[in-house]
């Protein structure tokens, strides 16, 4: 059964911690879990029940039923071989349009959001134009697309004409070889074919598609005419022919997205006139034929209309004109005026509070069935989720005032009621926030989502505001529009709204992994552990670093290579992505592309750029350890620390516990914090804010592992700071190192505290609390009493884990009756039971935070 | 070298009837499907230590053993 806390000696009293819901000590704590969903129609119970999640894990699907589609890319492909000769973003409009008027349209039982990526619920889409290397990978095992023939054709076609195929040959072997074997660097995008956008909605909910085909319109006939009128300037007009395809090409997507939404309605007036039986439902789908007959063609009325179209511009933006991960938006502030037309003033589409949570249930569900037909990589990074889906709620609005809604309410308790994975919430914390939804914020994390993770409010519109100085066009966001933004994925803040939104993860993105990066320097830049092969530049042997300064300087080159590298790898992207994979729809509804003539691709008003560190900590705490007993106390020789790490310290027990028990980061120790903040900002924002990318401004970095811990680690030999070859490295961006945060929450808060954010793009905390303390009748005033300590400590991000290991265990023997148990892994929640088993015992390791007399004093709990 | 990894001692045969692809212990690279990684060497907490293998097809070693790795079972 589940247990309390032990009651604590607080202030001259002892503290009890009784259940805030009496009826929880009946409950087994083994599956506390399983009781905890609660969706709030029969209609949601039951779409989760036939929900078929995409769920990745060590690269494989873990639904062996999940099948490569042939219709993406065989309509798309087939677009392309008949439009030769024409400009290539017409192409692309094309390929768009042909795969919208032939794909096959599914209507589900009990479905009201309406629209897949797929031919069939249960397969993914393919993007061969991107990177034939992942079509390859998926013939080459069981999720092969059929028929293979055709696939194979498919391949051969795109094996000259694809991202890849533009862009390799600007690196040599040696380089693609570095990157692709992700050890030190991430696979280039044009490799790996991943991205990530913030979609413009608003144009689309706003303005309706026909409105946009009719302002492209006006721009085309203005361009005519100016083309044709007397005098002639070549300066001046030779420009408007790029510009004159690029509205043509928008004008065809938008018309063929409107097509494909009727393609939709007419389905559900078939359907509900020749075959539904139910007369309740027979009007349903006769509404749901009505609204897609009517959006995204003009402008929503009310919430469901708003729904709709947001999921068909998602399907576009994300999965059908290209692949991008996320589900990047500031969802209540988008949803606002259409749930309060609905809900509050019933002027259209009328619908209670509780008609919105299901909305957002059915949301949810949708979101859980989307997969991704995205390359090995990507399916080993995000273990236990379909993919990265992210939105955001909270914050502040344009004027200052607090950004809470009641449809913020809505999105939260939606997600507490039916219990996905995915879409994963980021919350904007601001002191102004209100109590009421910071309340559900608290109730979805003490259930043990893993979400909403929270973002620091004033950093992040800080950042936006910094970034703008540096728009190419002098048109970045203002000191109101910089209120307004989202997750571009799990942790870097990106604008949304009607333009100046980042529509490319060449943008910002790509990772360098800083364990791998350490492990080289002590090896003259050559990896024995994983490739055998010269992956960095010759910086010395362990021998040659004499001095504590000698091993930075020589980090500080090996991660110069790497992320010189890493950038331009995305920049070169970037450079074909603007020639060959121009997004015409995604332009059609981005106000300055329209304006512009301009590929979104091309365009870049509010510059974004980052890379992701990953795997930090065990590189900090790896510097901390041999200064420590290497070049202060001399307890040990380099030579003696190369013999033990080529040994993966087989032999050298006693001074691999040295190494494990030197200082370590998290612990609030100031020897350990002043070299781990030195790290952070010396080498890896310095080093970074070097280099400038396409959109002319210093990158940042991003600190966030995903599941890349696991993966990463794998490839990393034995480190310093007493960690063996193949085991996982931290969890986060700048999380404590598993189990080595031993001083309690508030210690970690100070550790972190010490890296100056502002020097970061993000940085991603791992924390996991105390179950019985969060459920607990003092668990939100400890909670809010954590999370404004945080605030005030101006610290980045945090979220959590609030799981028990016996619930974990239990899972781990009877995977089938936990389905429902979550974990937060890194930036994403993960369905525990999905996971690989030392991907769970990472997450059972983690320090289980408890809150001592001394953490409650510092955080000022009155109990 | 330990006799484990001795055994795991990759080497190149090409047009070998034993190839990594085949193995339960080989699993695709990354990005690059004509690589792949070795995920035979385990610790005891259940890590594995991975080895990039660069020619997935023509390459093999003396602890090939034909079968795949249930995801569960890897990292």
């Amino acid at each position: 059964m589940a247990t309390e806390a032990k009651p604590l000696e607080y202030k001259g009293k002892v503290i009890e911690f009784p259940f805030e819901n009496p009826d929880e000590s009946n409950l087994p704590l083994e599956s506390l879990h399983e009781n905890l969903a609660k969706p709030s129609t029969g209609r949601t119970k039951r779409l989760k029940a036939r929900c078929r999640w995409k769920h990745t894990s060590a690269g494989e699907f873990v639904d062996d039923s999940v099948r490569a589609g042939i219709e993406r890319m065989r309509y798309i492909t087939e677009s392309y071989r008949e439009s030769e000769g024409r400009p290539e973003v017409i192409r692309r409009a094309l390929g768009l349009a042909n795969i919208l008027e032939k794909n096959t349209v599914i209507l589900q039982e009990d479905e009201f959001i309406l629209g897949f990526n797929a031919e069939r619920p249960n397969y993914v889409p393919m993007y061969p134009e991107l990177s034939p290397y992942t079509v390859l990978d998926y013939m080459q095992g069981k999720y092969a697309p059929q028929p293979a023939s055709e696939a194979q054709e498919i391949v051969q076609y795109w094996s000259k004409h694809s991202l890849l195929t533009h862009a390799a040959p600007y690196f040599t072997q040696d380089e693609m070889d570095r990157m692709n074997q992700v050890s030190t660097m991430s696979a280039p995008p044009f490799a790996s074919g991943f991205s990530s956008m913030i979609p413009p909605y608003e144009t689309v909910l706003e303005d309706g598609l026909l409105k946009r085909i009719q302002l492209a319109e006006e721009h085309l006939r203005e361009a005519k005419e100016k083309m044709a009128a007397p005098y002639w300037n070549a300066g001046e007009r030779l420009e408007l022919i790029a510009k004159i395809d690029v509205w043509q090409a928008m004008i065809i997507a938008d018309k063929a997205v409107i097509s494909w939404a009727r393609r939709h309605a007419r389905l559900c007036k078939i359907v509900a006139e020749n075959f539904e039986s139910n007369p309740k439902r027979q009007e349903e789908l006769l509404e749901m034929a009505e609204i897609s007959h009517r959006i995204p063609a003009e402008p929503c009325k009310g919430l469901k209309d708003a729904m709709q179209a947001k999921w068909y511009a998602f399907l576009i933006c994300h999965a059908i004109e290209r692949y991008a991960s996320g589900y990047a938006q500031k969802e209540d502030k988008l949803l606002w005026p259409y749930y309060k037309a609905s809900v509050i003033d019933k002027t259209s589409q009328p619908m209670t509070h509780g008609d919105a949570v299901e909305l957002f249930e059915i949301e949810r569900l949708k979101v859980s069935e989307h997969g991704a037909g995205k390359g090995r990589l990507y399916r080993e990074t995000f273990p236990g989720a379909n993919d990265l889906f992210i939105l955001a709620v909270g914050g502040l609005n344009r004027d200052g005032s607090d950004g809470c809604n009641d449809c913020t309410d809505a999105i939260l308790e939606a997600a507490r009621n039916i219990r996905t994975t995915e879409p994963s919430i980021v919350f904007r914390w601001s002191p102004k926030g209100r109590l009421k939804t910071k309340r559900l914020v608290f109730e979805c994390i003490r259930d043990g989502l893993g979400f909403p993770s929270i973002k620091h409010d004033a950093i992040g519109t800080a950042q936006m505001i910094y970034f703008s100085q540096f728009s190419k066009n002098g048109n970045g966001a203002t000191l109101e529009e910089a209120h307004d933004w989202c997750n571009v994925l799990c942790m870097s803040p990106g604008l949304v709204g009607r333009r100046k939104t980042q529509k490319t993860r060449s943008e910002g993105g790509n990772s360098v992994f800083m364990a791998k990066i350490f492990e080289v320097t002590l090896n003259n830049g050559f990896d024995w552990s994983y490739s055998d092969m010269q992956i960095g530049p010759e910086t010395g042997d362990i021998e040659d670093l004499k001095t504590f300064e000698d091993l930075w300087e020589a980090y500080r080159k090996q991660y110069q290579y790497c992320v010189n590298m890493v950038s331009s790898a995305k920049d070169v992207s970037r450079y074909f992505e603007i020639r060959y994979l121009q997004m015409p729809f995604v332009s059609s509804i981005d106000d300055g592309c329209m304006e512009l003539g301009m590929d979104a691709n091309e365009l870049s008003e509010q510059p974004n750029p980052w890379i992701n560190p990953i795997t930090t900590v065990v590189a900090a705490n790896s510097m901390v350890a041999m200064k420590k007993l290497i070049y202060d106390d001399k307890k040990y020789t380099l030579t003696q620390l190369k013999n033990a790490l080529f040994n993966n310290w087989e032999g050298y027990e006693e001074m691999r516990k040295d190494f494990l028990n030197a200082p370590k980061f998290g612990n609030d120790d100031e020897y350990a914090d002043q070299i781990v903040k030195r790290f952070y900002e010396d080498i890896i924002s310095d080093e970074l804010r070097k280099i400038y990318n396409y959109s002319g401004a210093p990158q940042l970095p991003s600190g966030q592992a995903v599941g890349m811990s696991i993966e990463a680690g794998s490839r990393v030999g034995p480190t310093p700071d007493g960690r063996f070859g193949g085991q996982a490295c931290d969890d986060g961006g700048i999380s404590p190192h598993l189990g080595t945060d031993k001083k309690g929450p508030t210690a970690v808060l100070r550790s972190v505290s010490q890296v100056n954010a502002a020097t970061q793009k993000a940085n991603l905390l791992n924390q996991r609390l105390s179950q019985p303390i969060m459920r607990s009748k003092h668990g939100f005033k400890i909670w809010l009493a954590y999370m404004n300590t945080w605030h005030d400590l101006n610290i980045d991000h945090v979220q959590f884990n609030v799981v028990s290991t016996e619930e974990m265990r239990a899972a781990q023997k009877e995977p089938e009756k936990h389905q429902d148990l979550i974990v937060r892994v890194a930036g994403y929640s993960a369905r525990f039971v999905d996971l690989t088993t030392y991907g769970q015992e990472t997450i059972i390791r983690r320090s289980e935070q408890d809150y001592s007399a001394e953490d409650l004093e510092y955080l000022g709990v009155e109990l | 070298m330990s006799k484990e990894e001795k055994s795991l001692r990759q080497r190149r045969e090409p047009g070998t009837s034993r190839p990594c692809i085949k193995c339960k212990y080989g699993v695709e690279n990354s990005t690059d499907p004509s690589k792949g990684a070795c995920i035979a060497m385990k610790s005891a907490d259940g890590a594995i230590w991975k080895k990039l293998i660069k020619d997935y097809y023509n390459t093999t070693c003396d602890r090939f053993e034909e079968g795949e790795t249930h995801f569960r079972d890897r990292v």
